[in-house]
Order: structure tokens, then sequence, then C-alpha cells
């Protein structure tokens, strides 16, 4: 790869456009004589994203949610604006609804809900003492907004930015490649490690907010789209099946196993469509051994979700649509939004306190950050590593803008020079921004943000060393305000996240097993889980053997809630066609956690399947039997975490 | 005979024409994506991106000389 001063061409490609757009989206909100034409720059350092479809996506919510802001400002501007203390009140808790609805979401559309928030602190906190020009001041951020927008898109179009979808394919193709090894161990007799299983699931839920920007790059986004939904829910499908595999003893049909190892590792002469239709033979065997019939039936879903998966990825490459429609839902605590949210809310009321006993001027900027901060780090991964890495990245940026303001331009006012001394912060900021390391891209994506604020360049630059301080020590008492609070005010701890999220798992579990069924189909409803254990595999355990044990229980409520669905909807499927009370004694053996029955329900179908059922009823029928077999067995090899999962 | 342009007044602020020809633009070439897709729009350029930007700034120019 060439590389130039230890950064790739990509890199530096990345950082010239942010820059160009920077100076285009300045030089045009100069020449329209906006207001604000410094927030024409941080825009465009807001949706600097390396892909056109991540950077559209972006642009798009963060212009109509500013909308959003702009007409929640003038709302509780009308309501409060001669009662300061409601005021305050009103805009935090208003920060505090979008940062709960930002939790509830992922990726650009988290930020975009929190960005309406603390719009409200930019365009009426700030006008605080003249409610008056909220409106004027409201169209003005909304134009610079879209200035900033058009001349990223000017430049990202122009300047060949690369696609997401090409990008995206790859990931998608490697991340196959992968599991299709991982399954592949576990047939050789390797054991699964939870970890392994939970760290894939996490690599294939966390590819949602790519996926989900597709739709806007181009018009062929819709296909791209739903063909890379499928092929992510096809790689959870193959990871699930994968597990179930391991569950089983390694002795079980040995030369089968071999045999699919070879046909998932394609070895040359392995003909896929024999080995399915001796493993469905096999299936189907009525006197089968049990640990037979269940790794046939595995092992075939595994080759279909590994066709599947790889039929999607052509799909995605071709743009074509594939035939069935999957929603890919995510799994988000409500309980940490409510509290992220609550956290929000004091924050803001707190610094208001703070800043009004300080008596500084220009404290409604100071409280407008103390809102940006604590809702960008609601939505970040990882809160606390968002708010450190801003502890580091607010005061490299107010450095960064009092040298280039006071040494570097020093009261000069044409706009090349300008553009020139902004080069070097914006291209290294952008350079850091490309780092495969989180924390060092975070603070690189920080000071592209706010090294344009604290600058504030303007036509023409007030050259005043008495705002620039006050704006910088502001900012930096901010970020160390939002640090302070997120340690203190309801901390929401790693162990404590992972409590929840199990808790979670099991509720809902129980709530399935009780019958109620599911309002996601279930392979949203496998990816929903999937996306959980992945939060819960991101988390830190205070020891590895407690974090293994996490994710065991977390993979086995994932096996059987799956199994569930699936007996679930099997039986669904046979209703009206067999014998009423068989299929409730399925419900109920289901219902009640019971092996014994479970076991006795799928042999009475066996029975039934080879005197009375017709062609169309007996894949659906083998299904069932094969899925109750299947819980029965999860219940047997589990039943601590049963015991655990009725409670 | 002077083309007089569509003028908006939102809340006593005066929105330039050329901001609602750019978002009617954007709205017509949105409705237009299903069709380009059909036609395998993107495929037929070596830079789909310049292709679709082009054809944007084609709408564009036809509302302000049309309408």
């Amino acid at each position: 790869m060439l590389k130039f001063a230890g950064f790739p061409l990509s890199a530096w490609t990345f950082a010239l456009r942010t820059w160009g757009a920077m100076m285009l989206s300045l030089y045009v909100a100069f020449w329209l004589q906006l207001e604000n034409a410094s927030f024409a720059a941080v825009t465009v350092g807001i949706l600097s994203l390396q892909t056109r479809g991540q950077a559209y996506q972006k642009a798009v919510y963060r212009l109509l949610l500013t909308v959003v802001g702009v007409i929640a400002s003038i709302i509780i501007a009308g309501l409060f604006a001669q009662a300061r203390d409601l005021f305050v009140i009103a805009y935090a808790s208003w920060l505090g609804l979008c940062v709960y609805a930002g939790g509830l979401l992922d990726g650009n559309r988290a930020a975009g809900v929190v960005i309406a928030g603390f719009t409200v602190a930019f365009v009426a906190v700030v006008q605080i003492d003249s409610p008056q020009n909220i409106f004027l001041t409201g169209v003005d951020r909304g134009a610079v907004i879209a200035v900033g927008i058009a001349a990223l898109a000017l430049v990202n179009d122009v300047f060949l930015a690369p696609n997401l979808h090409t990008i995206l394919s790859g990931k998608l193709a490697a991340m196959h490649e992968r599991v299709r090894t991982f399954a592949v161990a576990i047939l050789r007799s390797e054991s699964a490690d939870p970890i392994q299983s939970a760290n894939l699931l996490r690599e294939i839920t966390a590819l949602h907010p790519d996926i989900s920007a597709l739709v806007i790059e181009s018009s062929a986004g819709w296909a791209r789209g739903a063909a890379a939904r499928t092929a992510a829910v096809a790689l959870v499908g193959e990871v699930s099946a994968t597990g179930a595999l391991a569950s089983l003893p390694s002795s079980t049909l040995p030369s089968l196993r071999s045999a699919l190892a070879r046909a998932l590792a394609d070895v040359p002469g392995e003909d896929g469509s024999a080995l399915r239709l001796h493993l469905q033979q096999r299936m189907q065997l009525e006197d089968a051994n049990p640990h037979d019939a269940l790794f046939a039936c595995h092992a075939l879903n595994l080759l279909s979700e590994d066709q599947r998966a790889q039929k999607a990825i052509e799909d995605l490459e071709a743009d074509r649509r594939p035939p069935c429609h999957v929603r890919t839902p995510i799994y988000r605590s409500r309980r940490a939004a409510a509290r992220n949210a609550v956290r929000a809310f004091l924050a803001v009321v707190i610094s208001a306190i703070l800043f009004t006993l300080g008596g500084w001027p220009f404290a409604s900027f100071g409280l407008a950050l103390v809102g940006t901060f604590v809702a960008l780090s609601a939505v970040a991964p990882s809160p606390r590593m968002f708010v450190a890495s801003a502890a580091v990245a607010i005061p490299i940026a107010a450095l960064l803008a009092g040298v280039t303001e006071f040494l570097i331009l020093d009261g000069v006012d044409q706009f090349p020079l300008l553009a020139i001394g902004m080069a070097p912060s914006v291209l290294g900021a952008a350079l850091l921004f490309t780092l495969p390391n989180a924390r060092i891209s975070s603070i690189g994506f920080l000071v592209l943000v706010y090294f344009p604020i604290l600058l504030s360049p303007a036509n023409p630059q007030d050259y005043n060393p008495e705002t620039f301080l006050y704006r910088s020590f502001l900012a930096i008492t901010a970020v160390i305000m939002v640090f302070a609070v997120l340690w203190t005010i309801l901390p929401a701890s790693d162990d404590l996240r992972r409590r929840w999220h199990l808790t979670s798992a099991r509720a809902e579990l129980r709530k399935l097993l009780a019958g109620r069924r599911s309002r996601y189909q279930d392979d949203d409803a496998l990816f929903r889980d999937a996306d959980r254990i992945g939060q819960l595999a991101a988390l830190q355990a205070a020891d590895g053997d407690e974090r293994r044990d996490d994710l065991r229980q977390a993979l086995n409520i994932f096996g059987f809630a799956a199994a569930a669905r699936r007996i679930q909807t099997v039986l669904g499927q046979l209703s009206g066609r067999r014998d009423a009370h068989l299929l409730g004694d399925g419900y109920a053996a289901l219902a009640d956690y019971s092996a014994p029955r479970l076991r006795e329900v799928a042999a009475a179908l066996v029975a039934s399947a080879a005197t009375q059922l017709d062609q169309d009823e007996e894949a659906p029928a083998w299904a069932a039997i094969a899925d109750l077999n299947w819980a029965a067995f999860l219940i047997d090899a589990n039943p601590s975490v049963s015991s655990q999962q009725v409670s | 005979m002077m083309h007089r342009f569509p003028e908006l007044t939102i809340g006593g602020v005066f929105i330039a024409p050329f901001v609602i020809y750019a978002g009617a633009a954007i709205l017509i070439f949105a409705l237009l994506r299903p069709i380009l897709h059909l036609v395998a729009f993107d495929r037929a350029f070596i830079s789909p991106p310049i292709a679709e930007l082009s054809l944007y700034i084609v709408i564009l120019a036809l509302l302000i000389v049309l309408f």
C-alpha cells in the first residue's frame, strides 16, 4: 500500500477532501453573508465520514433533525422566554427526551436524534437574552448546515470518495469466510469458545449502521440494502447453526461431519446437493439416533444459511434485490437509554446553576457545549471513552485554534490565507480520524469538529483574544463538568449493563415461552438477539471467566429462543391440518419448559408423519419434530440456566 | 420579458428562489431513483456519483428555465 508520512494514500485523499469541502463551505457561507458561517465548516467536520453513503445518511438526518430542533427552540422560547428557570428546565427535558430516543437507535440515526436535542442550545440558549432573534438564528443555522452539506456532497462526488457498497460487500465477504472457518473448526472437533461465537455475532451486527446507510448512497441503494440485510441475517443464522452443532457430541456422524466441513471449505469434488439429500434422509429416519437426527437438522440449516449468505453477497455486488425481505431490528436497552436521559437532564440543570453562579460571560455557550458533550457521549459506543477523548481533544483544538488565529493568521483578512492557515490543523485531525485505534480516531474527529468552533472564522475576523480565551476556557470547563457528571450521576458500569442485557434476554424468553408471539419474524428476532449478544461481548467484565460464563449463558438463551420461535412457527403452519390436541400439547410443553413432554409430542408427530401426512405437510412436520427434540436436548443440557429462565 | 422567480417568505424571512428550485430538484431526483435503478443507470457510467450529480444539475437547470 502506498504511504506518505505514515498514512496511506486513501487517508490523505480523505483529509484533502475534508479540507477542500470545509473551505468551500466557508467561502460560500461568507459569500452569502450568513451570520454563523463557521458552522458550515463545523457541519463538514461532523459529516466527514470516509464513504459517500455514510456521509449522505448523516447529512440527511442532520438537516431534518435540525429543522425539528429549530421548531422545538421556537416552542420552548415562546413558552418560557420570560422565566429563565423554566426555560433551562424545558431545554434540559427536551435534551433528555432526545437522548432517550437516540439511545434506542444506532449509528447516524442516533447521532441525528441527539442533534435535534442540542440544536436548541445553539439556537435558543445562546439567544436567551434576545428571544425575538431565535427564528432568524434558526433559519441561519439551517442555511449554513445546507451549505456545509452541499459543499461536502459536491467534493465527495467530484473527487470520487469511496462507495460504501463496495467496502461493505468486501466486509461481508470477509465475514462470511471467517464464519465458514469457524464452522469448519467446530466440525473438526475443536471446542466452541463462547467468546469467539459472541465476537463473531458482534462483528456481524456492528455492520448494521453501514447497511442502513446503503439506501441513500445511490439509485440502487434499496436493492443493495436489502441484499446486505439478508447477508447479515444469514451470517447470524450460520453462527447460530454452528453453535448448535458444537453442543452435540463430537462423535456424532463422523463421516457426514467431515463431508460437511469439506463442503463448507469448498473442497473440489464435494457434491453439496448429494450431501443435502443424505442429511435430509438422516433427519427423517424414524428410528434414527436422536443426536444423529439433530446433527442432520442443524447441518442442513448451516448449509442453507451458508448458501443464503453467499447468494445475498452476490446480489449485493450485482445490485439485485433478494427474494425475501428482512428488517434486521436492533436491540437497545431501555434502562440504559432512560438512565442516559436522566443524566443529560441533570447535567444541563447542574451546569446551568454553576455557570449562573460563576457569572462568566459567554456562559450560554458553555451550557450549549455541556449539552453537546453529554448528548453525543450518550450515543457513543463507550460514553466514558468519548468524554475522556474529548478531555484530550478540546485543549488540543483550543491550542490549534489559538495558534492559527494569533500566530499563523495574525490579522490577515484574505480568504486564501485563511484556507492555508487552517490546512495543517484540519488535515492533521482528519488523518488521525482515519486511524484504526478507536481512542485516537475519536480525538481526531473531535478536533475536526471543535477546531472550527473555537477558531470561529468570520468575515471579517475580529481577532479578539478575550473572546477566544473565554470560549476555550468554557469549552474545557464543559468537558470537565460532563466528565464529572458521567462518573458521579447515575453511572452505568459495564457490570450493571451486563446484568441488564441478561435480565432482558431472560424476560423476553419467558414471554416467548408463555406463548406471546414476537412482533418480529424469526430471522429478524434472531438478528436482534444477536445484537444483544454483540453488545454483551463488547462490555469489559471483571475477569475473563466471568465474561465467558455470561456469554455462555446469553448464547444458551439465544439458542433456546431461536428453537422456541421455530417451534411456534412450524406448529402455526401445521395448525388446521393436524390434530389440534397434539399441537396444543406442543405449545404447553414449551410453556412448561418440560423436556420429556416435548419429546412425547415429537414422538407423536413422528408416528402421525408415517401414516397421515401428505407431501405439503411433511416438511413442516419434520422441522417441528427436529425442533421439539432440539428444545428438549437444550433443556437437558442446561438445567441450571433453565431454572433461572423460568423463574 | 423578464423571468419572474417565485418568492417564499417564512415568518418575515425571505427565502431565495434558488433554495426552492434546489429543494424541488432534490424531490424530483428522489422520485426518479426507482426508475434509475430499473434502467441500471449506475452501471451505464464509469463514475455513477458524477453522473447522478450531473442529472441533478440538469433537473435543477430545467426547473429554473421552465418555471
